[in-house]
């Protein structure tokens, strides 16, 4: 191997540290007795943060509100996105491109004018209390783009042929739907479901503009950390923020390229 | 057909909350603490005070500086991925890649304040070893704000790129250097055109989601490195002018829009899922 | 018309895919308890004519009948045809068993006869030992056997075979034809075999339905449509044939001659043809049905005068390429015939009158 495939190689490990770093540190430090808060090194091992971060009423309710938020807010943007990619890629749909540039506008309009543009709406224009359901509407909004691209990839997928040999054996549409195609699209409904999950459980800007007061998600949680004084839990918090995203991203990935 | 209902939730709740509410918002006039509904054209005169003004051109720089650099380190990486890894270990990497997206985004911005803050990890590190003259004191800095940005947006420069970089054969690069083409003729001949409209996607992306955000300068930049995102926010969070910030969010969305329509035949979906 | 007392009436059905007509005005009606195959190159409408019968696809005009009924507006789930698929589309989700037994379930069969059911269908196609595996474990031949027991498990009175064989390997692929064969017989319901192999649809077909660019050419049995081909296509199509256009010089009670592009005359059985002297002809000649001699020509026959240009070897015969003027004839001669053969020997082509088919004039 010559000089510059080591030059190379040392630059690809530069970039994967860029990428790591900032997870690792705030995981060694979850862990650690080190004395004040982020001396140098990271010493010892506990479990102690994470005990006190369920001890800490108000950090579990915000996990328990982030977790049931995403839930209901992923099962709608799997559900809705299942109807997007069961027609786009089923039925000829008329404004087809204007309507596959609408579905996924989300994911690159600001989420920020989302958020101020929802809240304006919600409050003054139906003059309703935004809250629970107006941050759910907020995020399954933003999953909806990915998760209609993972199951818009899983639907072209499946051989047509497989739901006409299913209606030839006298399956209606629903049977058909029942039977054949919602077993082989199942691993992107799922892995369209983890993405959207975390999209939402990690979810700020939306979250931060239609939130009531009072009310806590933990990306609420941990923002008002960050701004008014940080905590050893802290690190156990975003540390468990971190797990769970890494584990989703990784499950979903590979439930994606298991049929390829 | 049931389309009509997913469509029906986009219309109901993104388009007419942007379009048909902020719009009209943006109008309106602030009479002490109470919305006034009479047209006024105030708000929008007043952005261009100087330091709105200045505001908008140094969220830009921001915009630029994140994009070039994601692309100086993404492009390499992608590169590298795609023609040195072998092939079975290929997915794995993108996976790699790809993965701190993911991993919790006020997260990864704590983390770096851990890192860069003075007497922070990196100092540890740096005094550990006997380099205390090297203390970093960047963070609540522009650099500090950008370094964030590329940490959280580049992996969306390299999909775009690697989803290019994958109709590049091998066989392409050899030809061309079999033909007696250096290194650099290589890259600016053959690489760089096949892989441009990768390379136009992930800047456009990295661009627009960095010129629409708040929280990075908000936690990683000093008082004076603020974009138009936190200036729109504090009219929502704290001085209630909201017709102003309307009028910001439009100004806001009307030049990411029209970056997306100018470059919307790059923005394939394939740019987004592997 | 009296459709019900045929198994399937299509009836002038049209189906157009974008600027590409896929049928055109096609019209057929199939006996029952018939081994009908549905011949012709790809492209030619063959696949489409099977899915409207099915009802994967709407004719954009005309009726289709099942059984006296019309069904050309009934989903393919109301209609009592099922379909052995090209690729077999077997549900890759599902066991053996699961996949035969998917159409007894949706008719609500009790556990009892759903079993005893897919275990017939199973025995019938000698796949019984296999009943717990996944399509993935099976071979391409396996895989086949199932998607046909899952269409037969419904006693269906018409069975549609889309190209079944075509992934086979050869050998295989002749076993199964006459499997098929035997089980059609064996079951006495409709079977429709769509191929573009033309020895498949001589060694299986009761009625073979020659099908090009949309239109259904000829319909027949094998012997009427290799012994009288209605179109040059058609002669072409089924076995191989030498097909030469001309121009009649001479009439003499049932025979005729006639001048031929490609530099000789040649005479043909005119019998019970009405033919002018000076018509234009198309005529065709199976190159099975040439011999070459050196010299002597047989009582019964007549000859043409040639030049060997080159001679291929195919296994059992011998393709000859005879440089006849101003154009060639292919003979094709067994083996054995063939020693004496060489490059720019001098030969006669030796045919029969009775042999020499005119198709149109």
């Amino acid at each position: 191997m010559s000089l510059k495939d080591y030059i190379f190689r040392l630059a690809v490990a530069l970039i994967f540290i860029f990428l790591y770093l900032p997870s690792v540190v705030i995981i060694l430090y979850s862990f650690s007795i080190t004395k004040g808060l982020f001396g140098f090194p990271p010493l010892g091992f506990t479990l102690k943060w994470y005990e006190d971060m369920f001890r800490d009423q108000t950090v579990v309710t915000a996990l328990v509100n982030s977790i049931v938020i995403a839930v209901v807010s992923s099962a709608l943007s799997v559900g809705l996105g299942f109807m997007l990619a069961f027609a786009l890629t089923r039925y000829r749909v008329r404004f087809k491109p204007i309507i596959e540039s609408l579905v996924y506008l989300p994911m690159l309009i600001p989420p920020l004018i989302i958020g101020i543009s929802m809240l304006l709406f919600i409050s003054r224009v139906l003059t309703l209390k935004t809250g629970f359901w107006s941050i759910v509407v907020g995020h399954t909004l933003l999953a909806l783009p990915l998760s209609t691209l993972i199951l818009n990839a899983g639907m072209s997928r499946i051989d047509k042929t497989l739901e006409w040999a299913a209606m030839d054996l006298g399956a209606d549409n629903i049977k058909t739907l029942r039977y054949v195609t919602l077993p082989l699209v199942y691993p992107s409904i799922l892995s369209a479901f983890l993405i959207s999950f975390i999209i939402s459980f990690d979810e700020f800007i939306v979250t931060y503009f239609l939130a009531p007061p009072g009310f806590q998600t933990l990306p609420l949680w941990i923002w008002s950390q960050l701004r008014f004084g940080i905590t050893n839990v802290l690190n156990a918090i975003a540390s468990v923020v971190i797990y769970i995203g890494i584990t989703a991203a990784v499950v979903s990935q590979m439930l994606r390229s298991r049929y390829r | 057909m049931f389309i009509s209902i997913p469509v029906a939730f986009l219309v109901v709740f993104m388009i007419i909350p942007s379009f048909f509410t902020l719009i009209p918002y943006s109008f309106y006039r602030l009479e002490g603490l109470v919305v006034v509904p009479e047209f006024t054209l105030e708000n929008y005169m007043r952005f261009f005070k100087p330091i709105y003004f200045s505001t908008l051109v140094r969220t830009l720089g921001y915009s630029v500086a994140a994009t070039i650099l994601s692309f100086i380190i993404m492009y390499p990486l992608a590169y590298y991925i795609w023609f040195k890894v072998p092939k079975e270990k290929r997915d794995l990497y993108v996976l790699l890649v790809i993965v701190p997206y993911w991993a919790g985004f006020l997260a990864r911005m704590y983390g770096w304040i851990v890192l860069l803050r003075g007497e922070g990890f990196i100092d540890g590190v740096l005094s550990f070893l006997g380099l205390e003259w090297l203390f970093i004191e960047i963070l609540y800095t522009p650099i500090a704000v950008i370094i964030g940005f590329v940490h959280v947006y580049s992996p969306l420069m390299f999909l775009a790129i690697y989803s290019s970089m994958r109709n590049v054969e091998k066989s392409y690069i050899d030809a061309a250097s079999d033909l007696g083409a250096g290194p650099l003729k290589i890259f600016t001949n053959i690489l760089l055109p096949l892989t441009k409209p990768g390379v136009i996607a992930g800047s456009i992306i990295v661009f627009v989601l960095v010129f629409g955000s708040f929280v990075t300068p908000a936690l990683l930049g000093g008082p004076g490195d603020i974009m138009l995102g936190n200036i729109i926010e504090r009219q929502f969070k704290q001085t209630i002018d909201w017709p102003f910030g309307s009028a910001l969010a439009v100004l806001m969305i009307m030049i990411v829009l029209s970056i997306l329509i100018v470059f919307r035949r790059y923005l394939t979906t394939r740019v987004f899922v592997i | 018309m009296n459709t019900s007392s045929y198994s399937v009436v299509v009836d002038n059905v049209s189906k157009r895919f974008r600027d590409h007509i896929a049928l055109d005005r096609v019209s057929l009606s199939i006996e029952k308890g018939k081994f009908i195959v549905i011949l012709g190159p790809s492209g030619a409408g063959k696949s489409t004519l099977l899915k409207i019968i099915a009802g994967f696809e709407k004719p954009d005009s005309g009726k289709v009948y099942l059984e006296g009924e019309d069904v050309t507006n009934k989903p393919p789930y109301k209609r009592n045809v099922n379909t052995v698929f090209q690729n077999y589309a077997l549900f890759p989700h599902m066991t053996v068993f699961d996949n035969v037994a998917f159409g007894l379930r949706m008719k609500g069969y009790s556990r009892d006869e759903i079993a005893r059911k897919v275990k017939w269908a199973l025995d019938l196609v000698n796949m019984g030992s296999h009943i717990n595996k996944y399509p993935t474990q099976l071979s391409g031949g396996e895989q086949q056997r199932v998607a046909l027991a899952r269409a037969l498990v419904n006693e269906p009175p018409v069975l549609l075979l889309d190209e079944p064989l075509g992934q086979l390997d050869l050998k295989l692929r002749r076993r199964m034809q006459r499997e098929l064969k035997d089980l059609q017989r064996k079951l006495g319901s409709t079977f429709i075999h769509v191929t573009h192999d033309q020895e498949e649809a001589m060694s299986m077909a009761d009625i073979i339905v020659v099908m090009n660019r949309g239109k259904i050419l000829q319909v027949g049995t094998p012997e009427e449509i290799y012994e009288n081909p209605s179109s040059g296509f058609v002669a072409d199509f089924i076995g191989e044939a030498n097909i030469l256009k001309g121009v009649v010089r001479d009439i003499d009670r049932n025979s005729i001659t006639i001048e031929t592009d490609r530099g000789f005359s040649i005479r043909a059985d005119s019998s019970g043809k009405d033919i002018d002297v000076g018509s234009n002809i198309i005529i065709a000649i199976r190159p099975e049905e040439l011999m070459l001699s050196r010299s002597e020509v047989p009582e019964g026959y007549r000859h043409i005068d040639g030049v060997v240009r080159d001679y291929i070897f195919m296994g059992s015969f011998v393709d000859c390429y005879i440089d006849t003027g101003s154009g060639e004839l292919r003979v094709r001669l067994p083996k054995g015939e063939a020693f004496w053969i060489e490059r720019r020997a001098r030969v006669k082509v030796l045919y029969r009158p009775d042999r020499v088919r005119i198709l149109s004039q």
